[in-house]
């Protein structure tokens, strides 16, 4: 298990297309979105896949501004083992 | 949060909180990894092994690996913040190609050149190391060796690094590869005001009312800093974004007035901006008055080039910087030619754009901050640009006050910490002394307990000119000048410029003996005749200093794999193996003849001071122990001393220059890192402005005390063309750079298989129409080639970035398309800071 929380600032005459195009990316869903543009989005892991993937994809998004993550969390039982990387 | 919900609703309820806090949308959350600490996870400070910004991220350690990170909730800098870097700081110490034993290239069990690499103990490694820089230094003096260190390096790394060439090897061949990054930043701040680093901070970032980039990608270099700006210009009313760039990048998105500008012409933008603020009377008349001389620079100095190139022989001053005094009026004169009608022609900016900065800039409400990062400082007129942009601040006296801030970003987590404060350049000394001064060098030798003299001087009357900058170490090792290099902690061989002509040659002459100390195997491992294995980021206790003057500490976190050892630990080991003799002149030896018959390791660090403070049981305020590797093998505080030896220079009575005053040891292990110049525990957030630097006196205002009349430098300097724009025959102008994802040359980035896969290849960024006219289109292939040499690699004309016709863009992390094949090793010729921004290129069907 592994999931994220992502600060993502937008161009505020975008906000609904990119929340549209944000909330149908797998696993990323936006919690929260003020008028000037800022976005509480969690991403989680589905189906094994890294939410790294998806906040890269985020950060080349038409519309967005800026990405950071403010809160990572990866389950040990899965993949704590950084072994795993070492492909 | 009850139990009733799930873990992954939980995680996800905690996931909000933290980022609803950090978006200013809710109370501070919790502790991310005090929400985690159930699994057994230890958590600890640390900052980011990438960029210059400074993150601190908190290390989550089990069972001997890190395992977890997180954006560091109560750093100052990033506020719980992490880029996509960060996040990924698990992955970059476990790539499977980690180096773990010294390898040295050997044929029939002994040292070979055109040997292959097998692995040798360290005795072995050192024992070979020794015999061939003792000879060098004996035969061809003290340019015949020379070390290319690191603003990665942590801030004693650089300082033992500077012991044991300077003072040591008595050799000022020591350099830093932020020469290819900050040096015109450096060149610029000494000369404007006499001090390196800039007066503000990055609450800026929230204080300004209008940001103006300059040649800096923030949205892809710095993002947590970018993000910050984005949240001012996004949340307070009014607040404006200017973004200039010789292409469209990401940085447009959030900019109010976008300019692309042709290669070379912001010292003509800049120039019309003070034009435009005179004109008009905008200037602050008592600022200028109070605190500002006006000077001039020589003009036609060259591009750095070696002495016999068409373009050195026809400069009329090259090299030249001294500055003349000059008057407001003549001053105003020299800008008079950049008008708007004139710089818009030359720039390709509409006017009305130039107009709106200029006005942005005049206007004595708006609060400005400037940034900048490669796009000025690899520049061939680096510190003049650097310096026109101090020009525009202080006509309006906005400079060294919340807001007011012309600001130089810096790429590396140390290139301030370690090679601009420790001056771990071939001219430098701790805390901005000079070896070309005296009594900066005897200043040196006393507080390091050794004769007048040892320390080679600029022009040494007995050993000649002795400096020798990174572009001149490649040249130097190509015509056999310099026959020993240690590279620590960089990839040079894949940085630095003109591979083909300069570096390449220079690594392989056979009279060389090349060492490069890395983690894994990069370009510039695989170009050594030896290789050493190293420790890296938290497998050592470190120290980094970032681009607002902060110094942080981390402790050791894990264990390194095999027998890698610390940068560190290399330079202090590796002087056991040479003796005072082996190095000195017998007049030298008269003044200290007890040293004679000592190592280097003796004298220099064994020295009662560096070597003062016990071996530590490291722990935190939970009681958690941490691991000091270096100090449990040396028997004494390795870290902690050579640090406090370094305060010598910044933080005690009597020092040659005041305002870089650090706080003790043992202060930065219990802060997220302190703004220098720290003054009664006490950090500094805007330097040279009363109320806020204690330098500064009551009743002063203002005073750039790194001067000694007080008074900072306006200097007036022209436009020049660059060094080799397109012709006929190569037709486009080839800039060079990074992307988010990757770091520098990727020796790190390249490991963690995410970043891998988001970003594989160097692919070349064209103008759609560039492509047409070419018949090419996205996607196809090509060869990219200049004067030096050519790459295989693909267009892409809908990318992240959008260069205008006759330009085009590509990255240099790629190993397997060496971009220094193609760029020319020219330089600022006052800064000696490559440009790797503009050369001329052609493009074809491959």
């Amino acid at each position: 298990m592994n999931i994220n929380g992502l600060l993502v600032h937008a161009n505020p005459e975008r906000i609904t297309d990119v929340a549209e195009r944000l909330n149908a990316l797998a696993g990323v869903e936006v919690h929260e979105m003020t008028k000037d543009g800022r976005f509480v989005v969690t991403v989680e892991d589905v189906d094994g896949s890294d939410p790294g993937d998806a906040v890269l994809e985020i950060h080349q998004m038409d519309g967005v501004l800026s990405a950071a993550l403010v809160f990572h969390h990866r389950e040990e039982d899965e993949s704590a083992d950084p072994s795993a990387t070492r492909e | 949060m009850g139990y009733s919900a799930s873990r992954r609703d939980f995680l996800k309820q905690s996931a909000v909180a933290a980022t609803a806090s950090a978006a200013g949308l809710a109370a501070p959350a919790i502790n991310p990894a005090t929400a985690q600490s159930a699994d057994g996870i230890r958590w600890d400070k640390a900052v980011c092994r990438f960029c210059g910004t400074g993150c601190s991220v908190l290390v989550g350690v089990k069972d001997g690996q890190v395992v977890a990170s997180q954006g560091d909730p109560d750093a100052p800098v990033n506020k719980g913040l992490n880029c996509i870097k960060g996040y990924f700081l698990t992955k970059i110490m476990y790539g499977k190609d980690r180096l773990t034993k010294p390898l040295l290239r050997k044929t029939n069990g002994k040292y070979d050149k055109n040997g292959d690499f097998e692995e040798v103990s360290w005795d072995e490694a050192f024992k070979t190391m020794a015999e061939k820089w003792v000879a060098a230094r004996k035969d061809k003096g003290p340019k015949g060796i020379g070390m290319f260190g690191s603003g990665q390096w942590t801030i004693w790394e650089g300082y033992a690094a500077q012991k044991l060439l300077k003072a040591g090897f008595r050799s000022n061949s020591l350099e830093p590869n932020a020469r290819h990054c900050m040096a015109s930043a450096v060149g610029a701040f000494m000369r404007a005001f006499g001090i390196d680093e800039p007066a503000g901070c990055y609450d800026d970032l929230e204080h300004a009312d209008v940001f103006v980039l300059w040649g800096a990608n923030m949205a892809e270099m710095h993002p947590i800093l970018w993000s910050r700006l984005t949240n001012t210009r996004l949340t307070k009313p009014g607040c404006e974004v200017h973004v200039l760039s010789t292409f469209e990048n990401r940085n447009f998105e959030l900019s109010d007035n976008s300019m692309v500008f042709e290669p070379q012409t912001d010292l003509a933008i800049a120039n019309y901006i003070a034009n435009y603020i005179i004109q008009n009377k905008a200037y602050d008349k008592d600022f200028l008055d109070k605190h500002v001389n006006f000077t001039k620079t020589p003009t036609d100095i060259g591009y750095g080039l070696r002495a016999n190139d068409p373009r050195e022989q026809a400069a009329k001053n090259r090299g030249k910087g001294k500055l003349s005094k000059i008057s407001f009026e003549e001053y105003a004169k020299s800008v008079e030619p950049y008008t708007l009608e004139y710089t818009s022609k030359l720039s390709k900016v509409p006017p009305e754009q130039l107009e709106k900065l200029a006005k942005a800039y005049a206007d004595p409400k708006k609060k400005v901050a400037s940034y900048w990062t490669m796009g000025f400082n690899q520049h061939t007129r680096g510190v003049w640009v650097n310096g026109l942009v101090y020009n525009i601040h202080l006509l309006m006296g906005k400079i060294a006050e919340p807001g007011n801030s012309p600001f130089s970003l810096t790429g590396q987590p140390s290139a301030c910490g370690t090679a601009r404060e420790v001056g771990t350049f071939t001219h430098r000394l701790p805390a901005d002394l000079v070896v070309a001064k005296d009594a900066h060098c005897k200043f040196a030798e006393k507080t390091w307990q050794l004769p007048e003299g040892t320390i080679p001087r600029a022009n040494d009357k007995k050993l000649g000119k002795t400096l020798i900058h990174a572009v001149a170490m490649h040249r130097a090792l190509k015509d056999g000048k310099m026959n020993c290099f240690w590279v620590m902690c960089n990839n040079n061989l894949q940085a630095a410029p003109n591979m083909n002509d300069e570096g390449y040659p220079g690594w392989r002459n056979p009279d060389n003996f090349i060492t490069v100390s890395d983690p894994y195997p990069t370009i510039s491992a695989m170009g050594a005749d030896l290789i050493l294995p190293t420790a890296m980021w938290t497998e050592k206790e470190g120290g980094y200093g970032n681009a607002e003057r902060r110094t942080q500490f981390w402790r050791q976190q894990v264990k390194p794999p095999g027998e890698a050892r610390s940068d560190v630990w290399q330079i202090i080991e590796f002087s056991k193996y040479v003796k005072i003799k082996d190095v000195w002149p017998d007049e030298l030896i008269a003044a200290k003849p007890e040293y004679a018959d000592k190592t280097l390791y003796e004298v220099l660090f064994a020295n009662g001071q560096v070597d003062k403070f016990p071996a530590p049981q490291v722990t935190d305020e939970a009681g958690n122990s941490y691991d000091n590797d270096e100090s449990e093998d040396f028997g004494f505080y390795v870290q902690k001393g050579l640090f406090e030896e370094y305060r010598l220079f910044n933080s005690v009575p009597g020092i040659p220059k005041k305002g870089h005053e650090m706080a003790d040891y043992d202060a930065y292990h219990r802060t997220r890192g302190l703004r220098w110049p720290i003054i009664d525990g006490k950090e500094t957030l805007w330097r040279f402005r009363e109320g806020y630097d204690p330098h500064v006196k009551k009743g002063e205002g203002v005073n750039f005390y790194g001067k000694p009349d007080g008074r900072a430098n306006i200097i007036t300097a022209p436009y020049e063309p660059a060094a080799e724009p397109p012709d006929a025959e190569y037709d486009l102008w080839l800039c060079t750079g990074r992307v988010l994802e990757h770091w520098h040359s990727g020796s790190m980035t390249k490991r963690v298989p995410e970043l891998h896969r988001a970003y594989p290849d160097a692919v070349l960024y064209m103008n759609p129409k560039d492509a047409k006219a070419r018949k090419l289109r996205n996607g196809s292939k090509v060869k990219l080639s200049t004067r030096r040499g050519e790459v295989t690699t693909r267009v892409d004309t809908r990318g992240r970035n959008k260069p205008p016709e006759g330009l085009v863009f590509i990255t240099f992390f790629d190993p397997s398309r060496l971009v220094n094949k193609l760029t020319l090793d020219q330089t600022d010729p006052l800064s000696k800071e490559t440009d790797y921004k503009k050369c001329a290129c052609k493009v074809e069907k491959a």
